[in-house]
């Protein structure tokens, strides 16, 4: 394949690569050809025939795009031979579609029109009956006018290859010829909104901005990801101060071409009509708006006047967000300052490392030979981490997972154990102990085969998934994935919920360390949650939600005597008792730095301002700061800089504890991690995400023999309680869960206030 | 085995899969919907759900082949196929008369199926490769030449 060819392209002699194919010689040197169905991250169809050249001595236009270069072929792209069959296609290809660019999303920047200037001719001569064809509804976030279709399967291709299971398809032949799912049936790719990007034309657009603003009048603003620890480069489009959609820009290195439908859509949250515009003070059971300034003050006094306090922030905020946060807590003598708050397991605070990191960047993951992932459905907590991961797979590396529950893999795991959590622990301690590890011979138990594959793997990789990083006994599972990979020479790496995990910890938003590693005479969440205190700060979080154990919180806050809350939307005030709301800006209105988990320092800027009197958070956390009287220091950029140097310095690890075990062996077990759009607050408050296929369904997943011991055999729902709270929910029996265990997702509001998202529930009859 | 895939049709379909390298079960959609059609006369969605799970596919790879022949049929129709050839050379030697023929003795259009449930008049059909007897047609997999009306009404009685 790499033997060197010349051909000569346009009369220019250009080297290439024997077997690759014309069209990306011709791009790569700068030589534009027409094209519809060719996309270089898709397979080769050939089927729309827009790219046909002209090669000495073949007989008849060639297509370039299926075309591989020879040595001395000599192509013609603009010749009158060539320009005729690029003529005679866009002919055909425009018989049967619609003049309604006026009045279609794609109209400014649409494939087919820029070419059908070029190529198309002013009059139709065909002057028959023209297709019509019905609409599919694909789900909340892709719109379909497929009478516009020009049956290029890019979007056929895209479900098949990149997201992995394939959703649409090309039904019917000839002149009936069909792009969609057949049977009536929505989206349900975390990816699928990059079909829209991929339609050369109008038949597929994003549906939560249909004909909601014309291309060339938005604003284009370069941003990021904000809700996973991949950091994908992204455009916000905006029109007069209104974000109008997202689409990706290209980074070969983060998210080459694509897009998650979280980051994509999440922009909606912003016109949420629940948004907080301005401070709220709490007056008995109602909200009254007050001034920034009372705000502040109320808020300073609160702080000098109580004794112990407790600050909790959302691991998606930013650097600059995180190291205020912690430095207005700290500065008024607060223990606890917390990021990981799903996180029930705090022993052992210092014995990770300084920063999580995911043990490699996401280019060299193909480079391992295996991937070990405890406890994630990746899919949905990091969908390009795990695009990135199935590429890797698909050249040739290997994946083996232990999950509580069966997921919907988009690749072939190697292995995939569904194991009840409580017996997790055990399992490392057997790989660890195995004499396969260690090189020696091996069984056929799942255990052994994986020991003996970490043993013998040259480049082995072992994941800590939230649904390890948050089980009641994280502490010993970390201490002891941590000693199977000394032994067996395995890079470690972490999953950590939120856009900016590495951030949060770089500037000391855990308890018992503080900016830079420092130790810290702190009192860990778990804790202090045991022993309330009377002032609780929350920062871009929902505490009934974002939380290990929403019961137990909730009874915490009970005993405090102020709650403040910086917070984007206005939570129910029966809900939870904030005395004071401080209004911040939500997705694509924060600037600011996220480190994503390659460790890569990424910036963005505000594509809009926030509405009514929202404040910037870090700025906000200064105001805050000086009213409480304390010096802010650092201002601006060196303020990053110091952020940044804090990443070189030395942090002592200690050594992790090894007993203690605390999840107990009784009982039914819940077990689940939020699911997709339930990870922060406004993943939670973008209308199309919360109404598209992953975003809906709340189910129980069980064994059949577990319903068939709790007697619910034949029903449809079952009440759960836990902490007494009580839900009723549908039940789903599936033969591959653990037989103590039960599914339940976390993060969602409807769930109210059940309790640890690791605690034994009781199942009942309706 | 399901409900719909009998081991009979299992055993019909595992032939086609043996026909192909074994990491190429996707090659064997195509036998697998005859089999079905040949058992239940035409195919719906849970019948190509039932295909898609036995070779192991996405179900909707399976509805791509299923809908792209016109050899498949998604409604119910008659038990026996007739098939009239309209091409080019049996079109020169009243191959339209024949279907005609045929449309008015069964009172049914091409496309539908008579009442009786008997005989299902295919939509015109295209070249058959029967052209040295032409005009042709072919019933239910069997061809028969050098049609004329007289030949065409006992070809057409003798269907039970």
């Amino acid at each position: 394949m790499s033997d060197p060819v010349t051909i000569t392209l346009n009369g220019r002699a250009v080297e290439a690569a024997a077997g690759e194919m014309l069209i990306a010689v011709a791009d790569r040197e700068g030589v534009p050809i027409p094209r519809f169905c060719y996309h270089p991250k898709l397979s080769v169809a050939a089927n729309c025939r827009m790219c046909l050249v002209e090669v000495e001595g073949a007989r008849g236009p060639v297509p370039a795009c299926a075309t591989p270069v020879m040595d001395g072929m000599e192509v013609q792209t603009r010749s009158e031979f060539a320009r005729e069959a690029q003529r005679a296609t866009m002919e055909f290809l425009l018989i049967n579609h619609p003049l309604d660019c006026p009045i279609c999303d794609q109209g400014g920047e649409c494939e087919l029109q820029d070419l059908a200037l070029e190529y198309g001719s002013d009059i139709s001569r065909y002057s028959e009956a023209r297709r019509v064809v019905l609409d599919p509804d694909l789900g909340s976030l892709v719109s379909t006018d497929m009478t516009r279709c020009i049956h290029c399967t890019r979007c056929v291709r895209f479900t098949e290859e990149i997201a992995g299971e394939q959703e649409l398809g090309a039904f019917g032949r000839g002149e009936f010829m069909k792009i969609g799912t057949y049977i009536q049936r929505a989206m349900n790719s975390e990816l699928s909104g990059c079909v829209i990007d991929l339609c050369p034309v109008g038949a597929l657009n994003a549906r939560p901005s249909r004909m909601s603003a014309r291309a060339w009048e938005l604003d284009n603003h370069p941003g990021l990801g904000e809700h996973d620890g991949v950091g994908s480069r992204l455009s916000r489009h905006t029109l007069r101060g209104r974000q109008i959609r997202c689409v990706p820009l290209v980074e070969e290195t983060i998210n080459e071409s694509w897009l998650s439908d979280r980051d994509r859509f999440s922009y909606q949250a912003a016109a949420h009509p629940d948004r907080l515009c301005w401070p709220l003070a709490r007056h008995r059971n109602s909200w009254v708006r007050v001034s920034w300034e009372e705000a502040l003050d109320q808020a300073a006094a609160a702080l000098a006047e109580s004794g112990e306090k407790a600050g909790l922030i959302h691991p998606s905020s930013t650097v600059e967000e995180c190291f205020r946060f912690q430095q207005l807590l700290r500065s008024c003598g607060a223990r606890t300052v917390e990021h990981r708050a799903r996180m029930s397991d705090f022993r052992g605070g210092r014995q990770h490392p300084h920063v999580p990191t995911l043990g490699c960047t996401m280019d060299q993951l193909a480079e391992s030979d295996v991937i070990v992932l405890l406890g994630s459905f990746l899919r949905h907590d990091q969908p390009i981490l795990n695009y990135r991961l199935r590429q890797a797979v698909n050249s040739g590396t290997e994946v083996w997972i232990i999950n509580p529950a069966p997921f919907d893999w988009n690749f072939a795991p190697t292995q995939e154990a569904v194991l009840s959590p409580r017996i997790w622990l055990t399992l490392l301690h057997t790989i660890e102990r195995s004499p396969a590890a260690a090189g020696r011979k091996s069984g056929t138990r799942f255990s052994e085969q994986l020991a003996q594959r970490l043993g013998e793997a040259e480049n082995a990789l072992f994941w800590l998934g939230p649904l390890a990083l948050n089980h009641p006994d994280a502490s010993l599972l970390y201490a002891s994935v941590r000693n199977l990979c000394k032994q067996t020479g395995t890079r470690l790496g972490t999953l950590p919920e939120g856009a900016n995990a590495p951030g949060a910890w770089l500037t000391g938003c855990v308890a018992h360390r503080g900016p830079g590693g420092a130790a810290m005479d702190g009192m860990d969440l778990s804790a202090r949650i045991q022993e309330p205190p009377d002032l609780w700060v929350f920062y871009g979080m929902d505490p009934a939600c974002d939380v290990a154990d929403p019961a137990q919180l909730r009874r915490a806050l009970a005993a405090a005597r102020t709650t403040i809350g910086f917070q984007s939307f206005i939570p129910d005030p029966e809900h939870l008792p904030y005395d004071l709301l401080l209004p911040i800006p939500t997705v694509g209105e924060r600037s600011g730095h996220l480190i994503n988990l390659e460790g890569r320092w990424q910036s963005m800027t505000a594509a809009v301002p926030p509405p009514g009197e929202v404040r910037d958070g870090a700025e906000a956390l200064v105001e805050l700061l000086r009213a409480t009287g304390h010096a802010p220091g650092l201002a601006g950029a060196s303020l990053v800089a110091h952020c940044r140097g804090l990443e070189g310095r030395t942090v002592r690890v200690e050594k992790p504890p090894r007993s203690g075990k605390r999840l107990s062996d009784k009982g039914l077990l819940r077990v689940g991690s939020p699911s997709i759009y339930q990870q922060d607050p406004a993943s939670r408050h973008a209308h199309a995400l919360q109404q598209s296929e992953l975003g809906r369904d709340l189910v129980l997943r069980l064994h059949p023999e577990t319903l068939r011991k709790h007697g619910l055999t034949n029903a449809t729902h079952a009440r759960l309680s836990q902490d007494g709270e009580t839900l009723e929910l549908p039940l789903v029996a599936d033969p591959r869960m653990p037989r103590d265990c039960v599914y339940l997702v976390t993060g969602d509001a409807r769930l109210g206030l059940l309790g640890n998202a690791f605690g034994e529930v009781d199942l009942r009859h309706v | 085995m399901s409900d719909i895939l009998t081991s009979d049709l299992c055993d019909r379909i595992d032939a086609w899969l043996g026909r192909f390298p074994a990491e190429h079960r996707r090659s064997a959609v195509l036998g697998a919907l005859r089999e079905v059609q040949k058992e239940y006369g035409h195919l719906t969605p849970e019948r190509m759900d039932a295909v898609a799970d036995y070779l192991g596919l996405p179900a909707i790879q399976v509805y791509e082949v299923g809908s792209f022949y016109t050899g498949f049929q998604h409604q119910p129709v008659g038990r026996h196929t007739v098939a009239v050839c309209t091409n080019i050379s049996c079109w020169l030697r009243g191959g339209e008369e024949i279907l005609a023929h045929i449309e008015k003795s069964l009172g049914i259009r091409a496309g539908e199926s008579t009442e009786d449930g008997r005989i299902f008049l295919k939509s015109e059909e295209e070249c058959l490769a029967g052209c040295c007897g032409a005009p042709m047609m072919q019933v239910d997999h069997v061809y028969h030449e050098n049609l004329t009306p007289e030949k065409i009404d006992k070809i057409l009685e003798a269907l039970s």
